[in-house]
């Protein structure tokens, strides 16, 4: 009971601690504040917009940013900023949920091999190895054609793709880890495996785990847009900003708020993903602090 | 610590020289005084330069700059003979009718001294040997209802088709393509020795698909697969004028932006085909750039699952067509160029009948059809049958095509305005060729794609359930009011057998007022074929049915 | 240590087999094959002739049987044709390949030589503007889509100062020099390289960040040994340690990755070579250049292996 008790206690210093040094990188505050910003537009916004996703209209179509429409129409008169927030809403689901499956998968790979070692361990790292090295691209063609384009193939597709850093990670942590006095501890106690693998070599393992994270959602989100470029990623008319991006570039001249505003939320958002990630890295570092 | 920021300034100032080095002779090659290029864009590679085996757009395009046929067709669609002597016709006696074997034969006279790209000369032979791959199992289009039964050559220059029923134009196309016989025949008994895919052990010989001889203006010099093709002169070629361009460089350019703006920087002379309508709209700003608009015979239209409610029934059909604002659609996207189809034959053809029945744009109209048919908006405003069920129509469109896209998605707008439940369904065009029309039982809603008619307008492949094309034969063949209306199909055989053009275009305009009746697909509307032209290139002359390069020895390049 | 490589070399055969495996399933169970095409766009043909077409290029026969068959041929040297090129599959890999290692070798070569220096000095300073300059350019080049900053780049460059060719591969010119190549390419390179660019600068800050708080770096600092020794001799030799491994690792990526780099310049590499074999069921295209890629990983695992040990004297193998 009072084991447990002062390590809640720790675990709370601890997450103060982050805290503290996220907020001393200012930067990443800020981004912190801007991607906030960014995902609560995208989400509640379209519940204040008084148009329709689909809802196309011929009469208003290509009109420059506006006080009716303040960030224009596009070709088929349909409100571009309620566009932004449902792609956004798309491509951050697709970021969020690519992130979260390929940590299920990394933290479930990475945990069993580094805890279990042995013949499991090099099975399953020469796997991740493998699945490292492979070219990505080539086979995300491939499967795409399975999908059909749907959210969900995409984002399977690109779990598939982004979980062997993790797993690396996780493993190369606990390893280090393993041969600690707490664990032993544990293990002398009788605790189940599992029990030891959530209870005490989880949470060790969290900080690199939440920076790889922050930047597989920024892969994510880059690499929709990508496969979208190639005609392979989420399929019209369901809109996601790298989608809208590559359907405005035809526009550049004409009316290029089409193209410059899709552009401007992904490569923010890219942006404070990837100073976020930083951030954290440093924030959750605990020999940081001696650095600074 | 400065020197790091020294070393690395130096580094990024040496990589800038080296660029602008590297850059600067860019402007004094342009001017440089060399042969003559004419550079042309695509987006795609041809598969092949044979011409009995053009499966691609580009290939067909890439070929007309090296292949020459007995007829083709000129700048006002018309054809001319340019191979043979002249048209066969029933009045020279060189096209003979026999109307109770229901057969017919057509003497085809080769020009004399016309050569091959090797200076061997063209005969009859060539048209033969072309004949006998035709008419081999192992040839990938063969086909039983290949309508020539025999060749008989009577003299080097003279050859008889014996039709085995009654076609209605020899004078417009040979059905049989010519190909140097004393190249491909010993190439073609090799193949066959070799056994096994005889197409493939054929097709994959260099001389065949890459670099084959030829009898128009130019010969394949070079293909860098992914690159370029290099169409040099043919040295022997005289079966039109010397041209005066010396090469044909077709550039494959796969995105469509960078072939854009490869056509406004004066890179590419030529583009045809590949631009969408907004892309040469925007060609305004660059003065060098003519875009040309060339109406084509090819029909935006979407097939219907006819054989199951709602689409069934022929109001409905008729409800949706009147719930679409064409008209909108047109001015809006295509800047009044693309027109609202209203037949399966184009306004511009003689055989266009104007007063079949239209279905403007109307959502009055249409909810009063709906609710003849059954449909009437519940307490949501959706429409629903008496049993409460929604009247659902999804649109299936063939992903990675902007504008169809975008006439998806207004279609569906404006369906949804009147209460249709619906929504877009991207497939690729494989999945839609090859499972989705195919599969009938799966297949709910509409489809929407492009058509490539022919001015000759022979609707039996299209339009006669049971004999019509693959895609559409499947759906037409059940039971459904299309393939009920015998009238149709009455038509269609009188159609295919009447020799006289007034009467032919007759009977069309009376299975057109039946098919806009009927609505057996939705026409939607017609494309123009997008070309663009920088002005340094005199004399190009497009025209729906002439190929790209027909008359390619009359342009000049400055 | 020759037997160690044997070994490993060894090992790379199953892994390349059950590559190739996986491929050939997942592209011959993929719907759509290349002759329903050709019967959709041809309503005079058949669904007998098409039929006979399918038999006689093997299309029939169950899955293990035709990779049984194709593997066989491969062992044999034989690759096959292609079905779009028409003609040997081996005569068209290695121009493309050629194509691609001018492009991203380039740019890693560029991407190395701008990132490690800019590594450095933000790992030397850190915090200090500079480097958050540099963070700021790095996450710049993370956070912009290819495909949008080549387009731009050709708009300016190509469009407005009319400097460079907007894309195409110096073949299109008849007589090739330094210039031509260095013409065609630059913008591709540049393109490619601002990615990785941003990624090495990131992995070099980091990893110069580890080692010069590590013990020997302030042993030789307090040895009172010259700044720029210690940073080049203590601190940046270990630092590259890991970096060689990770260059070595991703060649195999950069040789694929280059498909949207590839499509905005027109440029005939290997990355439009397997989108094209995939997109227009170009089987045995797409077969060869898995093949080799899977050669490539397991090739590159190893020399990354083997170059460790060569850099780190603290690794043994056995």
């Amino acid at each position: 009971m009072a084991s447990e008790l002062i390590q809640e206690q720790q675990t709370r210093t601890y997450w103060q601690d982050v805290w503290q040094r996220l907020r001393r990188h200012r930067v990443a505050l800020a981004a912190l504040i801007v991607f906030g910003l960014i995902i609560l537009y995208s989400t509640a916004g379209p519940l204040f917009s008084s148009y329709s996703v689909s809802k196309t209209d011929l009469r208003s179509r290509l009109i420059a940013p506006s006080s009716e429409h303040y960030f224009g129409t596009d070709e088929l008169g349909r409100d571009i900023a309620l566009r932004i927030m449902v792609g956004g809403r798309v491509s951050l689901f697709v970021g969020f949920s690519v992130s979260l499956v390929s940590l299920l998968i990394g933290v479930l790979i990475g945990s069993t091999s580094g805890y279990f070692g042995g013949h499991l361990d090099s099975v399953l790292m020469r796997f991740t190895d493998i699945m490292l090295s492979i070219p990505s691209l080539p086979l995300l063609l491939i499967l795409s054609r399975y999908g059909g384009g749907s959210v969900l193939s995409i984002i399977l597709i690109l779990s598939v793709f982004s979980w062997m850093g993790l797993a690396r990670i996780v493993r190369g942590t606990i390893l280090s880890i393993k041969q600690r006095d707490f664990v032993e501890a544990a293990r002398m106690t009788g605790a189940r495996n599992g029990r030891i693998v959530v209870r005490h070599i989880l949470p060790s393992t969290l900080a690199p785990v939440i920076v790889n994270a922050t930047l597989t959602l920024g892969f994510a989100i880059i690499a929709e847009s990508s496969l979208s470029y190639l005609g392979l990623g989420v399929q019209p008319p369901t809109p996601t900003w790298g989608q809208m991006l590559i359907g405005a570039q035809q526009f550049m001249e004409t009316a290029p708020w089409l193209a410059l505003i899709p552009g401007l939320f992904l490569f923010v958002t890219l942006l404070c993903i990837n100073f976020l990630g930083d951030g954290l890295r440093d924030a959750l570092d605990p020999k940081m602090t001696l650095q600074n | 610590m400065k020197r790091y920021s020294v070393w690395m300034a130096i580094l990024i100032f040496s990589l800038v020289i080296v660029g602008c080095v590297a850059a600067a002779p860019a402007g004094e090659m342009m001017e440089d005084e060399g042969p003559k290029v004419l550079v042309v864009g695509t987006s795609q590679e041809p598969e092949n330069v044979f011409v009995m085996w053009g499966s691609t757009r580009t290939g067909s395009d890439v070929m007309s700059f090296m292949w020459r046929k007995p007829i083709s067709f000129g700048g006002d669609n018309q054809p001319f003979a340019e191979i043979l002597e002249s048209l066969p016709s029933q009045a020279d006696g060189t096209w003979v009718v026999d109307e109770e074997a229901g057969t017919m034969q057509v003497t085809y006279k080769f020009r004399q001294g016309l050569k091959w790209s090797d200076g061997e000369e063209i005969t009859v032979h060539d048209l033969a040997m072309a004949f006998e791959i035709t008419s081999d199992p192992n040839y990938i289009y063969y086909s039983e209802s290949f309508p020539v039964e025999s060749i008989e050559v009577v003299d080097d220059y003279t050859a008889i088709l014996h039709y085995k029923g009654i076609n209605l134009f020899p004078d417009q196309e040979v059905r049989t393509h010519v190909i140097p016989e004393h190249v491909y025949r010993p190439l073609w008994e090799e193949a066959k020795a070799k056994g096994g895919n005889v197409w493939e052990n054929f097709g994959n010989i260099e001389q065949v698909a890459i670099k084959p001889v030829v009898n128009g203006p130019y010969m394949l010099e070079e293909w860098v697969p992914g690159s370029h093709i290099r169409l040099v002169r043919n040295p022997h070629f005289n079966v039109g004028e010397e041209p005066s361009i010396d090469e044909v460089l077709y550039r494959i350019i796969p995105d469509l932006n960078s072939l854009a703006v490869s056509v406004a920087s004066g890179q590419v002379h030529l583009t045809d085909g590949w631009l969408s309508l907004e892309q040469a709209n925007a060609m305004e700003s660059a003065p060098e750039v003519d875009p040309i608009f060339v109406p084509a015979l090819w029909l935006e239209h979407a097939t219907i699952q006819v054989n199951r409610p709602p689409l069934s029934d022929k109001l409905v059909r008729q409800a949706v067509l009147t719930a679409i604002d064409r008209d909108g659609i047109n001015e809006a996207l295509f800047k009044g160029q693309q027109p609202p189809a209203h037949s399966w034959i184009n306004s511009a053809h003689p055989a266009y009948n104007p007063d079949v029945r239209q279905y403007n744009y109307d959502p009055d109209e249409a909810l009063r059809l709906l609710a003849e048919a059954g449909y009437t908006p519940n307490a949501d405003g959706q429409l629903a049958d008496s049993d409460g069920n929604l009247l659902e129509i999804p649109i299936i469109t063939i992903s990675g095509d902007r504008t169809r896209e975008q006439v998806s998605a207004l279609v569906q707008a404006q369906w949804q305005e009147i209460g249709i439940t619906t929504e877009v369904k991207p497939v690729s065009a494989r999945l839609l060729f090859s499972e989705t029309l195919f599969d009938p039982p799966n297949f709910e809603g509409i489809a929407i794609w492009r058509w490539v008619f022919n001015a000759r307008v022979e609707p039996r492949g299209f339009w006669y359930p049971g004999e019509s094309a693959a895609q559409l034969d499947q759906l037409f063949a059940e039971g459904n009011t299309w393939a009920e209306n015998e009238r149709n199909k009455e038509l269609i055989d009188m159609i295919d057998a009447e020799l006289d053009q007034e009467k032919r275009y007759a009977l069309l305009q009376e299975q057109q007022a039946i098919w806009a009746e009927e609505l057996p697909v939705l026409p939607i509307y017609w494309h123009v074929r997008v070309a663009t032209v920088n002005t340094a290139l005199e004399g190009y002359q497009p025209a729906d049915q002439a190929m790209v390069g027909w008359n390619v020895e009359t342009w000049e390049l400055e | 240590m020759s037997q160690y490589i044997l070994r490993r070399f060894l090992q790379m055969i199953p892994t390349v087999l059950i590559i190739t495996v996986a491929v050939f399933w997942m592209l011959k169970l993929a719907p759509g094959d290349p002759l329903d095409l050709l019967l959709a766009g041809n309503p005079d043909i058949s669904a007998e002739h098409v039929e006979h077409i399918k038999k006689l290029y093997g299309y029939d026969r169950p899955i293990y049987e035709q990779y049984g068959r194709w593997l066989w041929q491969v062992v044999q040297g034989n690759l096959g044709y292609s079905r779009i090129y028409h003609r040997p599959v081996l005569s068209i890999i290695p121009d493309r390949l050629l194509n691609t290692l001018v492009l991203t070798g380039s740019s890693l070569l560029l991407s190395l030589l701008i990132a490690i220096p800019i590594g450095v000095y933000t790992a030397l300073r850190q915090y200090s503007l500079l480097d958050y300059l540099f963070s700021f350019l790095s996450f710049f080049g993370i956070a912009m889509p290819v495909f949008w900053f080549g387009l731009i780049l050709i708009l300016l460059l190509s469009v407005q100062l009319k400097l460079l060719p907007p894309g195409g591969h110096y073949s299109l010119e008849q007589d090739v020099g330094i210039f031509t190549v260095l013409r065609y390419s630059i913008m591709p390179v540049i393109v490619l390289s601002l990615f990785s660019m941003a990624s090495w600068m990131r992995y070099m800050r980091s990893g110069m960040l580890e080692v010069i708080h590590e013990d020997y770096v302030r042993t030789a600092r307090a040895k009172g040994l010259a700044e720029g020794r210690v940073v080049v001799r203590h601190a940046l030799k270990n630092a590259l340690i890991p970096m060689v491994t990770l260059i070595a690792l991703s060649i195999p990526g950069l040789i694929s990755g280059a498909v949207l780099t590839e499509t905005i310049f027109s440029w005939p590499g290997m990355g439009r070579l397997i989108y094209d074999s995939l997109i227009n069921n170009d089987f045995n295209i797409a077969m060869a250049v898995f093949l080799i890629f899977a050669f490539l990983v397991a090739l590159f695992n190893l020399a990354a292996d083997i170059l460790y040990a060569f850099i780190d004297p603290r690794v043994v193998y056995t």
